[in-house]
């Protein structure tokens, strides 16, 4: 799992309402920097990471709903169906992972009755792979209607006047 | 509420309850983590019924959403004391992993079972065999971190380090914190 982006020079005496507001501009901007990641099928690590941003920013505005409000709320919306959709991507990639595996173990064992197994994983993977590739495009295009809709206008909104990141900040 | 070393007391003034001044974030983090904590341990289930798939994944969830709290609260702790706590937080989280992913793939796979063509049945019947010899791994593995986690007493530290905060004084709390973000 990947670290999650420092939030950088965080006052413990500072309002909780302005802390909150810089963590969840960090939060943002590392969900944002996967923007090039979702339409890419093969980018199957990335992905994963990505669906992790996506939760850590949803874990944020769920731990200060009264500073999100009704705006946080709809975003929160927005990361819940996002990060679904990229979980269901995941499952597939490792059932994948999982299938391709044993397929290998079967052709060292060569044991017998492992023809027809071997044979059934096969169709299996078949359909598997077709799932995820449809499954992706659906996230893909997801994304693509958040980020050319008003999804980062409403996050600057929420963050105040802090600045969303580009790369993190130590 | 007492107040413990590395902490103060929410929502409190001069040992009353009393109107808020805008909340500070290590105030607010000390009674969101405490929060946190309970429910990590509300979650936790005992050894022998960690069977249950719904029980494993509502701890998981829970060492998440405290996770996310306490990783953005290092700089408003930085005792040695939170660092254990937050490792230990880090801990369940990774310790419940691999039988929640075993869970999952299982869910997945008996329900492809159900509607699977024929041609798939003995594929998916290898997977799941499989995967329960993995479940069963990965149960025993957890059976025994839960029973040092007991021992090492880390709900009895966190408890002490994250007293609940009062009723009166979470609800002071958090109108404090809507009434500064109402106001910014």
């Amino acid at each position: 799992m990947t670290k999650p982006w420092p939030v950088p020079d965080i006052d413990p005496d500072a309002s909780v309402v302005t802390t909150a507001r810089a963590i969840l501009a960090v939060r943002a901007g590392e969900l944002f920097s996967y923007d090039a990641v979702f339409p890419d099928a093969k980018a199957v690590a990335a992905l994963h990471n990505a669906r992790i941003a996506a939760k850590r920013l949803r874990y944020t505005l769920e731990l200060f709903p009264e500073v999100f409000g009704e705006d946080g709320e709809a975003v929160l919306a927005d990361m819940k169906a996002l990060q679904e959709d990229l979980g269901i991507v995941h499952d597939r990639d490792v059932l994948i992972a999982s299938i391709e595996r044993r397929l290998g173990t079967l052709i060292d064992e060569h044991e017998a009755g492992t023809d027809a197994v071997r044979a059934s994983l096969e169709i299996v993977l078949a359909r598997v792979q077709k799932e995820r590739r449809t499954r992706h495009r659906a996230v893909a295009a997801q994304w693509k209607r958040l980020a050319g809709g008003d999804f980062r206008t409403r996050l600057e909104r929420l963050v105040g006047g802090h600045a969303i990141p580009t790369a993190p900040v130590e | 509420m007492q107040a413990s070393e590395g902490m103060r007391c929410v929502g409190k003034r001069d040992g009353r309850d009393a109107e808020l001044a805008p909340a500070g974030f290590d105030e607010a983090m000390q009674a969101l983590i405490a929060e946190r904590w309970r429910d990590v341990w509300k979650a936790m289930p005992d050894p022998a019924q960690l069977t249950d798939p719904e029980a494993i994944h509502a701890v998981r969830v829970a060492s998440r959403r405290l996770r996310a709290a306490m990783d953005v609260a290092t700089d408003a702790f930085p005792q040695r004391w939170y660092r254990r706590l937050h490792k230990e937080a880090k801990a369940i989280t990774g310790e419940f992993g691999d039988l929640r992913d075993a869970d999952v793939m299982l869910e997945t796979l008996r329900a492809e079972r159900e509607t699977a063509p024929e041609a798939e049945h003995a594929g998916l019947d290898d997977l799941i065999a499989q995967q329960e010899r993995v479940r069963a791994r990965a149960l025993a593995e957890v059976r025994r971190y839960v029973k040092r986690l007991r021992k090492r007493r880390v709900r009895q530290e966190a408890r002490r380090r994250f007293p609940r905060p009062s009723r009166s004084q979470r609800k002071a709390l958090r109108q404090a914190i809507a009434t500064e973000g109402a106001a910014q």
